[in-house]
């Protein structure tokens, strides 16, 4: 469903992605690892489409169309979802009103009729109850003075809510203690289907105790310097990313 | 006709004032970006009647009186005389210009302890084309009271020039509470003149909320003087112009005693080729140890063609003071704009969310709710 070849991409000038290859087909989970500024974050973002990256080279194939020209609107309409590491707050919007919004704009792009107020809310109290996030969630302004565990919360609600074609899971472990950790991981795994591709960013291992991922890459430097099974997870804890670089270097 | 030598002196000395002082100019450091020659040479002949009928049949507490600012010169001139031109400085022909021409407006006395909840709203609104109209409020809110006033100045008056003159003066005395709130949504060729004038005594609070959204050419300034120890003062403002809109903020909080705090927060939206002033300024004299000032502009621009000059300015005298003050002026956040986009949520609406998360810190402090609900619900239909 999503195949990059190639990719290469700047900000400002700057080269980020230096040629990046990777195959996704519905079903599977990757993991991208790699320790800070290897690119990982910038590669969700892009993938999202962020109007201060451009592409340099190569290509991303979404479900047979070329990704690229596609406003960041048009590929979550396309079925492209990408939680952010840093959800952005907005004072003064209910958050049920901004997850309405967004889940009848995804409806309306798929052709299906929007969601009344009525079964919006039974549909989403339904959604809250499976990630155990309490009610009064919905009411608060989004994301303004959620915790750090909260936010992310806030971001597993809206994949599980928009039901995306691919996720991009960024950092979402990052900041949950581990019963948190362990709810989020159980929205994920619910989230898992045949027809759905999984993205997982992330720093540490630990996320991938809980959700098992087909395929680990790791990333340096804006490229794949290993690509592997799960055991490359163990592996990267025992040895650190210093011994793929090193290797890489050698 | 009021006869009364007082009122004669008052009126033929603002006449000769106008004289003297004239219309400000763009010289003038306070009107640089304020051109007023649009409108100061257009001589716009008087309003025929009074826009405004007060509701009378309001049952207020014993000694309250609310009621037109001629018929209280006349019936309570000792209540008047000691606060009317007193408290506003007459220092440019705009003034000058309103205490000679005043024939319309309300005093409004709240006697010592009397606490009035439901605020006193009123609603100007111009029905005539072509006019100006003088208004001249006067507030005197007593020892230990409280009280919401609402200034709210509409139009049927659209595609045609009208002006409008206002200058409010408020005395609190010790311990008061007031809250002014002010709704400028004039006709969209209108120019609008505004001052409201404050002294406050010890711990009293005042509280202002400023909200601009109508009128070609607004000029609306606040200046409070905290004259007692213990005084404070909020100054919060909001400001949407859009098209050929002007509109001016200037300020000034004069901290002239010890242990009074005073904060500002002034935001405004531009769209179109709007132009902004915002200048603020903060003085705080010899001898106001512990005074605490804060003072805010921000502006979000949301065309090319639009304007903003922000000033905020502190004029310190005193050594142990917490001052603070920043002017920002920016565009919308491109990260919070990815985010609602990746949410599938189209541009307007995203738009529409960013500029309600930009205002909501100021809506939020406006007080009581009624006040709030309808400023909100007027940004809402104004911002849209």
């Amino acid at each position: 469903m999503l195949s990059i070849k190639n990719l290469q991409a700047s900000i400002n000038g700057k080269a980020v992605l230096k040629g990046i290859d990777l195959e996704i087909k519905p079903g599977e989970i990757h993991a991208i690892m790699g320790p800070n500024g290897s690119g990982k974050s910038t590669l969700s973002k892009i993938l999202a489409g962020h109007p201060a990256y451009e592409v340099t080279g190569g290509s991303i194939t979404y479900c047979g169309q070329e990704l690229t020209p596609l406003s960041p609107s048009e590929r979550a309409q396309a079925g492209v979802f990408l939680s952010f590491q840093y959800p952005v707050e907005i004072p003064g919007v209910a958050n049920v009103s901004f997850l309405k919004s967004s889940v009848n704009s995804i409806r309306k792009a798929q052709g299906k009729a929007p969601m009344d107020a009525m079964d919006f809310l039974s549909f989403i109290r339904e959604k809250c109850q499976q990630l155990e996030i309490d009610e009064s969630f919905l009411y608060r302004n989004v994301n303004e003075g959620f915790s750090g565990g909260e936010k992310k919360r806030n971001e597993i609600l809206q994949f599980v809510a928009l039901e995306p074609k691919l996720a991009i899971l960024d950092e979402t472990d990052s900041g949950l203690d581990i019963d948190a950790l362990s709810v989020i991981a159980g929205g994920i795994n619910a989230m898992r289907s045949p027809e759905r591709g999984i993205i997982m960013v992330t720093h540490y291992q630990r996320l991938l105790n809980y959700v098992e991922p087909d395929y680990i890459h790791v990333l340096a430097d804006g490229k794949i310097i290993k690509s592997g099974d799960k055991s490359l997870a163990l592996v990267l804890e025992e040895k650190g990313y210093s011994w793929l670089e090193n290797m890489e270097q050698a | 006709m009021i006869s009364e030598a007082w009122w004669v002196d008052l009126k033929t000395e603002a006449a000769s004032d106008l004289d003297k002082l004239g219309f400000p100019t763009r010289r003038d450091e306070d009107w640089k970006y304020s051109a007023t020659d649009a409108f100061s040479t257009q001589a716009l002949p008087r309003a025929r009647v009074s826009s405004f009928v007060p509701d009378t049949t309001h049952a207020y507490p014993a000694g309250v009186l609310v009621m037109p600012l001629l018929d209280a010169c006349v019936h309570h001139a000792d209540k008047i005389k000691p606060y009317l031109n007193q408290i506003m400085q007459q220092t440019h022909g705009f003034h000058a210009f309103n205490t000679a021409n005043f024939d319309d407006g309300m005093f409004i006395y709240v006697p010592e302890g009397v606490q009035i909840d439901e605020p006193i709203w009123l609603l100007y609104t111009q029905t005539e084309a072509g006019v100006t109209r003088c208004l001249r409020h006067l507030v005197v809110a007593e020892a230990g009271s409280r009280l919401v006033l609402v200034e709210d100045y509409g139009s049927e008056v659209y595609n045609a020039p009208y002006y409008t003159s206002v200058n409010t003066e408020i005395k609190l005395a010790a311990s008061a509470h007031v809250t002014h709130c002010k709704i400028q949504r004039e006709g969209d060729q209108a120019f609008h003149v505004a001052e409201v004038a404050v002294e406050q005594a010890a711990d009293s609070r005042f509280e202002s909320h400023s909200v601009s959204l109508g009128g070609l050419w607004t000029r609306s300034d606040t200046v409070i003087k905290l004259c007692e120890p213990g005084a404070s003062c909020l100054m919060n403002g909001l400001y949407t112009p859009t098209d050929h809109q002007h509109v001016d903020h200037h300020t000034v909080v004069k901290h002239t005693v010890p242990n009074c705090t005073s904060e500002q927060d002034y935001k405004g939206i531009l769209n179109g080729s709007a132009r902004a002033v915002f200048n603020g300024k903060v003085l705080v004299s010899h001898g106001a140890q512990k005074t605490e000032a804060k003072q805010y502009n921000k502006n979000i621009l949301l065309s090319s063609q639009a304007e903003v000059d922000t000033k905020p300015q502190l004029e310190i005298y005193a050594d142990d003071v917490v001052c603070a003050h920043g002017a920002t002026v920016g565009q919308l956040d491109e990260d919070a704009l990815f985010y609602l986009a990746t949410r599938g949520i189209d541009a307007e609406l995203a738009r529409h969310y960013l500029v309600q998360a930009f205002l909501t810190d100021n809506i939020r402090k406006i007080a009581p709710a009624c006040v709030r609900e309808r400023v909100a619900s007027l940004l809402v239909q104004h911002v849209e």
